[in-house]
């Protein structure tokens, strides 16, 4: 620890932190571009000017590390007007551009305007003029005019990524972004320079026009796209529509990162890949009337003491909280013990950090939660061979499908479905719109896409993350113990209701 | 020449400068410490330089393998200041060397010379590359550099085959390589060739560009000296500063501070141009007048009148006639009209310049030369420069002298280098000094369409 004084206020800090980072801690805002936490210190954007004690010249905070006893201000008229001219030397060529600019609402040049403007420029002379909407791969957009060349994207392509896909080329006013020759980049971290680029410089293709800043609100979230369990926050408008993902900072797992694959599966909660309505046959019906079909059945073979022709096959990336309410409803309270799913065991053992950086090989986010929870539970899982058999020779009557979002079990989808035949009853708890398309013979009932769910994830390190949730995009499609929890409720229900059931089918 | 010299290469990025067209006769006024031998046929080859006392003082320092920290502190005792421009005290800058040699530690010379107006370098590196290369030799043993490099300017193609071939003559000699002397002391020099941007003679960025990287300056601390040339101790020297090296140990530091005032000691090579008779290098005694200078280079042109100096290279703020009537050729007294010794490059103005005229000169140089890291100086130096052409052009408004002022104002130490500065500084001065020349061209711009 060291004891520090900013604007005549003491301090406990530890020692050798930066000193715009235990600042930020304390309350205090010491403005700034170039420096990012997460990447090596530039030193070149000279918005962080503070007075230090016994030090005539202003220093920059960024380059400054706290120990014991050190004294700076914020506040002199010095380092503000310091400030505020060197936020008209952003601006003088800068477009302003904002009412166009997809990064208006969260632009530090507009924050700090706002903040330490001095809202008369005297910048009467042409600016410098450069190319603007430069397409630098399948991901980015770069406007060389808005750039103010902190060099963040440059020394995260160098440092994080470590492709130096970017570099800065020409000098002085002149100087611009580029890539090496124009090549386009290619690698799977390119938005996260979207993410630190301070102003409107770098946009992403997939969220640039679509929406404005302002009208979205953020949930906390865990990637779903692999088994490295990257914080996210999910930005949403009025919780109907998401629009794109951003990293949360978690030392352990990502730190400020996260990779463009996980970035979009943002797309599979979105309508056009939803499952929004319980289907049968391609009858849409409300959900609660799927859920008693649904429990219909199950009571017959229950009932007759066949719950050994009672299949569930189990996709790995349901929370451990989901986990949990399927095998005490199924395993524990009706005795149902054919369980099946994907080798698991066999995914886990090969899992690895595909790019030496964060996506992993394991395309599933809760396979280590998952294989927890088979042991708590002492379920015996079989494999989707075991279970194609079965259905085959008729061994499976009721089949339940807890489906994977996306794409991720294709090759056992079509299998199981291929087997499939109208002497098993199937059941399909999916939010993909896709998946219930490739049971066309199931009764599909819509449960939650993965960044609405709320539960927990245990990553490919053995670490449970919370997401918290939040967010129900549609009416009908409800979270999995929403369901079973109905499920369980029409179970119980007299017959007489079933026969009303049975009437109308 | 040699077949080393073979090894330059006349590149299209910059310009090929062939021998230097100069008159280095010695003129009255002058002392001659550096540029004794310099009209020596053959000076630039070892034998020649041998002949006249070359390589002594290496012998005397690895023959007797000195003690280092001796050395440091008859480098200190010299009190010989760095002739770059900053003139911080050399014999000091080699102390700042951590004594441990965990890391290797590296001597750089600075022969990146580009500052408009500062020419002497290239007299040394074109006349006398082995006095410079003696120095580098024995600086290296002082702070324990097994290896050395010469930075040199790009378009010094001419200069590069004298020193490329001087330090295939050294190698030779065994001045260079392993165990010199017998003194178990091995070293290696390499010259290397910049791609003509000023800022590379900004010691860090020369540093970053000899590492291979745009030669942005690098932050400080940490400072070369502890963290340097690829992140190892690291000492940047200019090639007068080291040129003065084989001096001081021949003669020993007392009788190198006899020269000069205690402060400023020995002498300064100065390189004049402008408004003069004869612009040439000249190494006068520190503390002299700068009329001896004047006297030396056969005063203004023209019969004309003296109207200002610019000291120190063109970054160095102006001095006016009248100030210069008591200034003496020394740091301080420099320094106390507001300017700078800078690295000696005197340029004369007679009483026809027009100093607005010579300051959008100046910033355009600036403009065209800021590396673009610190966005004071990257912006700043673009806006200086287009608020000045708006008086050339007669188009500036009433408030474009205090923008100009307070746009300098707010350049000035707020960069990681002195780029900015250097044109912010001589700006402040030039509108201090003669402010009614900017005033005419208010004037002039009264009434202009531009106002509308």
């Amino acid at each position: 620890m060291a004891k520090i004084t900013i604007n005549g206020k003491e301090f406990d800090v530890d020692a050798g932190k930066n000193l715009v980072d235990a600042a930020e801690e304390n309350g205090i805002e010491i403005p700034h571009y170039c420096y990012h936490p997460g990447l090596s210190i530039a030193g070149q954007c000279r918005m962080c000017v503070v007075e230090q004690e016994g030090n005539p010249k202003l220093q920059i905070a960024c380059n400054m590390r706290c120990s014991e006893g050190l004294k700076v201000r914020t506040d002199t008229e010095k380092v503000q007007e310091a400030v505020k001219w060197n936020l008209e030397f952003h601006l003088i060529n800068h477009p302003i551009d904002c009412p166009i600019c997809d990064q208006a609402g969260e632009c530090g040049l507009q924050d700090y305007y706002m903040k330490y403007g001095k809202y008369q420029s005297e910048m009467r002379e042409e600016k410098v003029l450069k190319e603007k909407a430069v397409d630098l791969g399948e991901k980015i957009v770069l406007d060389k005019e808005r750039c103010i060349l902190c060099g963040r994207c440059v020394r995260f392509t160098q440092e994080i990524s470590k492709t130096a896909a970017l570099g800065i080329y020409n000098r002085g006013d002149r100087s611009v972004i580029g890539t090496v020759n124009d090549e386009p980049m290619t690698d799977n971290y390119q938005v996260n320079t979207v993410d630190i680029c301070p102003v409107g410089a770098l946009t992403s293709k997939d969220f640039r026009f679509e929406q404005r800043v302002w009208f979205l609100d953020e949930v906390e979230s865990i990637c779903g796209g692999c088994s490295k369990g990257c914080n996210i926050f999910v930005h949403h408008k009025s919780g109907k529509h998401i629009y794109r993902l951003k990293p949360r900072y978690n030392s352990q797992v990502n730190e400020h990162w996260m990779c463009d694959i996980g970035r979009d599966t943002y797309k599979n909660s979105n309508y056009d890949r939803r499952l929004t309505q319980a289907r049968l046959g391609g009858i849409e019906m409300p959900t609660a009337e799927a859920i008693q079909i649904w429990a219909a059945d199950l009571k017959t073979l229950v009932a007759m003491e066949q719950t050994d022709e009672i299949g569930i096959w189990l996709s790995p990336e349901l929370t451990n909280e989901e986990l949990e309410s399927v095998f005490k409803l199924f395993a524990k309270e009706w005795g149902i013990s054919k369980f099946f799913s994907e080798n698991v065991s066999a995914i886990v053992a090969q899992d690895e950090a595909i790019d030496g950086l964060l996506y992993r090989k394991d395309h599933y986010p809760n396979s280590a939660g998952f294989l927890q929870a088979t042991k708590t539970y002492k379920i015996k899982l079989d494999s989707t061979d075991s279970l194609v058999d079965q259905l085959d020779k008729t061994k499976i009557r009721h089949l339940i499908i807890f489906g994977p979002e996306a794409d991720r079990a294709k090759t056992d989808n079509s299998r199981i479905a291929n087997a499939l035949t109208h002497q098993t009853f199937s059941v399909l708890v999916t939010a993909q719109l896709s998946v219930a398309e490739s049971f066309p013979q199931a009764l599909g009932i819509p449960s939650l896409s993965h960044l609405e769910k709320s539960g927990s994830l245990t990553n490919h390190a053995g670490l449970t993350q919370e997401m918290k949730g939040g967010l129900k995009m549609f009416r009908e499609a409800l979270s999995t113990q929403d369901i079973l929890a109905k499920l369980e409720e029409e179970y119980r229900k007299p017959l007489d209701s079933d026969r009303k059931l049975e009437a109308r089918l | 020449m040699s077949m080393t010299a073979s090894l330059i290469k006349k590149t299209s990025h910059h310009r090929n400068w062939g021998p230097m067209d100069l008159d280095l006769t010695a003129q009255p006024g002058e002392t001659r410490l550096l540029m004794e031998h310099v009209l020596v046929p053959g000076i630039e080859r070892i034998d020649t330089y041998e002949s006249k006392g070359g390589y002594q003082a290496l012998k005397k320092v690895l023959q007797s393998k000195m003690d280092r920290e001796q050395l440091i502190k008859e480098v200190q005792g010299s009190s010989v200041r760095g002739r770059g421009g900053a003139g911080f005290p050399t014999g000091n800058k080699w102390n700042f060397v951590p004594k441990t040699n965990d890391k290797p530690h590296y001597l750089l010379c600075n022969a990146d010379e580009s500052e408009p107006g500062t020419f002497k370098d290239r007299v040394l590196l074109e006349r006398l590359p082995h006095m410079m290369i003696e120095g580098m030799i024995i600086g290296s043993y002082a702070i324990q550099a097994a290896k050395s490099y010469v930075y040199i300017r790009g378009e010094y193609t001419y200069a590069a085959e004298i020193v490329e071939i001087a330090i295939q003559e050294a190698y030779n000699k065994g001045y260079l390589g392993k165990n010199i002397l017998g003194s178990g002391f091995s070293h290696d020099m390499y010259l290397h060739r910049g791609a003509g941007a000023y800022i590379c003679g900004e010691e860090t960025g020369l540093i970053s560009s000899l590492e291979g990287k745009k030669g942005w300056p690098k932050l400080k601390p940490p400072f070369p000296a502890v963290e340097g040339y690829l992140r190892c101790p690291t000492v940047v020297n200019n090639v007068e500063t080291l040129a003065c090296v084989p001096w001081i140990v021949n003669n020993g530091a007392a009788a190198y501070a006899k020269y000069g005032t205690p402060k400023s000691t020995g002498t300064k090579m100065f390189s004049v141009s402008g408004d003069v008779n004869r612009p040439g290098v000249y190494e006068i005694e520190c503390g002299k007048s700068l009329r001896t200078l004047l006297d030396a280079c056969g005063g203004i042109k023209g019969g004309r009148k003296l109207k200002a100096v610019i000291p120190g290279g063109s970054s160095a703020p102006i001095v006016t006639a009248k100030e210069c009537e008591d200034m003496t050729l020394d740091y301080e007294s420099i320094a106390s009209k507001g300017s700078m010794l800078g690295s000696g490059g005197m340029i004369f103005l007679d009483e026809t310049r027009d100093v607005v005229q010579v300051l959008k000169n100046l910033a355009e140089f600036y403009h065209d030369e800021s590396c673009g890291q610190c966005t004071p100086c990257r912006e700043g130096t673009g806006w200086v420069l287009k608020i000045l052409h708006s008086f050339t052009e007669k188009q500036a408004r009433a408030e474009d002298l205090k923008l100009l002022e307070a746009t300098s104002n707010n350049m000035i130490g707020r960069t990681i280098c002195v780029l900015a500065d250097s044109i912010a500084m001589p700006a402040l001065s030039y509108i201090q000094k003669f402010p009614e020349e900017f005033h005419a061209y208010l004037e002039k711009s009264q009434g202009s369409s531009f106002h509308g």
